[in-house]
């Protein structure tokens, strides 16, 4: 699999593809799947991609298809699976309404820079553009929403435009690929001794910088009493989290993540300073504002991130290194901008650092840290009465796993919470959906880590609303024997956004209540073992009695109705604005 | 204060290229002026000329999400003293005399125009020049009923020889 990622040009030869011999565009789709390393798809199934089906059907050794129960289901469980493993995720589709089920899965894909290739069927090419039965114009509709598109209506070109599926959607900044392959091209047969071609790197995924450039940047550091790295997804996409490591002890440097960069350092590194944004933690939103050097390495100063742009790093100057070029000066204007994967900007910056003391400091963080214990985490991870609180559940959750589980999150408070209460050890282990903030992402997206994860627990944790948006996959665990273990923190309301109601709409409740199902029910009904709590005296059992149960488990959690996210960097604020309650 | 701008393509010739640069225009929400797409000298690279208005400082937010365009070979932002750069417009004007015929053919071709067509009442002006330089002239036409407008979006050239690939200059 390294091998392939690491191939600069791709050819028939380098992929291993056969040298002669008759087939049809079905079984060369399955050939150019296998020879990319993938093992695992996740598709629903319907006319237009019919003739693949049934290709698959002589390929179940070598390629496993997870039937999902909505093609929702199929590309969040992609996004899962590359998110987990670093590898392309692949999902698949038939066309019309089975492509555009796919759509929100794909966006997010788009939005995280997740590696992906979905497969649409479409209706036999002579039909294209006459509002054939099913069709839609998916690459029309997909153009947004896609690193790249095509269409496929002659089964020879099914070999190269795969191969460049598979080549845009990993390399540079990862994202989505649609390849949207007609009827009649899977029918058709082609002759591999047609096929040649050859997929060379694009030149913007080269790194861009002078080395006067680059000692600019090392002298900026050198030079900063108070810098702040900000560690985004680019540092886990990248496989830079040990550079990272080296770069900030060789410096004395503090870092904060981004919730996409969240367990790329691990959360007890001392250096280590905790999230950044509207729900991270105290000190480094707040300290962001008396940095006076903010490195953001692998990251796109998002508005979550950032708060008030107006009152933002305002004492700092910006060194911004990133491997896309449309994101530096997108937000923020850098001082020095360094475009390259962050492994090799950093290999080629540890050099140029000086050991320097930075105690002050980093004491500044430790009094932020001490202030936050005291006023919010304490009472969030340890309450003495009242109902149960997602914080302390997360952090149960976390120390039951021994920090060690691979943990995916809806979105929500419950996602929140997970964010900030779940200790990171290794790096990959926390999965979910960030820029497009997506409902209904983490059951299937726990499927696809599941796939991808098999040596440590996968633990997906959802809100009642979420839940109920992609609950149908429960089906998919129960089919495919999945040992997902499924926490669903119930507050009877769609609670992050309560929570807004709350502070900013003058707690006027507009359509968050929730009435909710016998959830245990369900899973039982799915054959899936499942059992509630509502007891602190009891949380604990249960959550080992969940891990330690083979296979697929939910355990519905009955939390405080009303427990609100603490801090909170309110929507315009700046974030030295930041509110501890 | 906003400025014309024009952005150059080069892409590969596929179906799609046209909507996904499209699309970063739109979802920028910058309208653009005028769009010509044409072969160039290499037969498999097509050239987008794209004409708007926009603030200098936000061309690059245009220019860089087209770079990425995987299609994309090379894609540059060039400010009109940079640029030779014309269009073509044809203008159909009515007349209702020899003498009112005669005057408008004066004009045009006191100002680099060309009467192409001429059949009853109406004839048909060709006028190549800067988009200026054909505003002003259907301006002076203005006496004239205008019975059809059509121009051409622009073509544009660098005055100087550096077709360079992808900018360098990313930082303040
Ligand atoms: C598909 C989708 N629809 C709507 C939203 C807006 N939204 C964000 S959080 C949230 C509430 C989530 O409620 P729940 O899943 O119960 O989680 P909780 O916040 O209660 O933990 C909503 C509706 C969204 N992010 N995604
Ligand atoms: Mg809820």
């Amino acid at each position: 699999m390294s091998d392939i990622k690491k191939t600069k040009i791709v050819t028939p030869q380098s992929l291993g593809l056969p040298k002669s011999g008759e087939m049809s565009g079905s079984e060369a789709i399955i050939k150019m799947l296998l020879a990319h390393g993938v093992k695992t798809v996740f598709g629903y199934p319907g006319g237009a991609i019919m003739p693949f089906y049934d290709a698959l059907f002589d390929y179940q050794k070598e390629l496993h298809h997870v039937l999902v129960r909505h093609e929702q289901g199929a590309a969040h469980a992609a996004e899962g699976y590359a998110n987990a493993s670093g590898e392309v995720g692949v999902c698949i589709a038939t066309s019309g309404p089975g492509a555009t089920n796919l759509v929100t899965g794909i966006a997010d894909a788009m939005m995280d820079s997740v590696p992906m290739v979905a497969i649409t069927g479409q209706v036999v090419s002579p039909l294209l553009g006459t509002d054939a039965f099913q069709e839609t114009d998916v690459i029309g509709i997909t153009i947004p929403i896609t690193k790249w598109n095509c269409q496929m209506t002659d089964p020879k070109d099914i070999p190269y435009m795969m191969a460049k599926a598979f080549y845009v959607a990993r390399h540079g900044r990862p994202g989505p690929v649609v390849v949207d392959i007609t009827k009649d091209a899977q029918i058709n047969t082609f002759d591999w001794k047609d096929i040649d071609f050859k997929i060379k790197p694009q030149k913007h995924y080269a790194q861009r910088y002078s080395d006067a450039k680059l000692q600019r940047a090392a002298d900026l550091i050198n030079a900063a009493e108070r810098p702040l790295l900000l560690v985004g997804h680019g540092v886990l996409i990248g496989d830079a989290c040990h550079e990272t490591c080296q770069f900030m002890e060789k410096g004395n440097i503090p870092a904060a993540a981004t919730y996409l960069g969240l367990s790329a350092v691990p959360t007890d590194h001392p250096l280590y300073m905790g999230m950044l944004g509207m729900h991270g933690n105290y000190a480094p939103n707040i300290l962001t504002n008396e940095a006076d050097l903010i490195i953001g390495l692998g990251m796109r100063f998002d508005d979550r991130v950032t708060g008030n742009l107006k009152h933002y790093a305002i004492k700092a100057k910006i060194i911004h290194i990133e491997i896309d070029p449309a994101e530096v000066g997108k937000i923020i204007k850098p001082t020095v901008s360094l475009i390259g994967e962050a492994k090799d900007v950093l290999t080629e910056l540890l050099p140029l650092l000086e050991n320097k003391d930075r105690s002050a400091w980093l004491a500044r963080f430790s009094e932020g840290k001490k202030k936050e214990l005291e006023t919010v985490i304490e009472s969030a991870i340890h309450p003495k009465e009242g109902a149960l609180r997602t914080s302390e559940v997360i952090n149960l959750l976390s120390e039951l796993t021994n920090h060690n589980a691979v943990v995916v999150s809806d979105v929500g408070q419950q996602q929140m919470m997970t964010a900030r209460y779940y200790q990171f050890k290794k790096p990959r282990s926390y999965v979910g959906s960030g820029g497009l903030g997506t409902m209904g992402y983490a059951l299937p997206a726990a499927i696809g880590a599941a796939f991808a994860i098999k040596d440590r627990p996968v633990l997906a944790i959802i809100g009642d609303g979420g839940f109920q948006m992609t609950i149908q996959e429960l089906g998919t665990i129960a089919q495919e024997k999945l040992s997902v273990k499924i926490v669903i923190m119930n507050n009877n309301y769609l609670g992050m956004v309560r929570q807004w109601q709350e502070l900013f709409f003058a707690k006027r409740y507009s359509a968050t209540p929730m009435h909710n199902p016998n959830f245990v029910k369900i899973c039982e009904g799915y054959g899936i073992e499942s059992m509630k709590v509502s007891e602190r005296s009891q949380i604990k059992s249960a959550i080992e009695k969940m891990l330690s149960t083979p296979g697929a488990f939910c355990l519905e959690v009955a939390v405080e109705t009303e427990q609100n996210v603490w801090p909170m960097v309110p929507a315009g604020a700046s974030v030295s604005d930041i509110r501890l309650k | 204060m906003k400025k014309r701008h024009t952005i150059t393509v080069l892409t590969e010739n596929t179906p799609g290229v046209l909507h996904r640069i499209t699309s970063v225009f739109t979802k920028r929400k910058v309208n653009i002026e005028s769009l010509t797409v044409s072969e160039t000298e290499h037969e498999e690279i097509s050239r987008f000329t794209v004409v708007f208005y926009s603030e200098p400082e936000f061309v690059s937010q245009l220019v860089r999400p087209i770079q990425k365009i995987v299609e994309v070979v090379d894609a540059f932002a060039s400010d009109d003293e940079t640029l030779l750069y014309k269009e073509i417009a044809f203008l159909r004007v009515g007349f209702s005399s020899e003498w009112e015929r005669a005057d408008i053919e004066k004009m045009a071709t006191k100002n680099n125009g060309k009467v192409i067509l001429a059949n009853g009442r109406t004839m048909v002006i060709e006028i190549t020049g800067e988009e200026d330089e054909v505003d002003r002239f259907r301006d002076m036409l203005k006496a004239y009923p205008l019975k059809t407008f059509v121009r051409s979006g622009r073509i544009a050239i660098k005055r100087e020889l550096t077709e360079e690939l992808l900018d360098h200059t990313l930082d303040e």
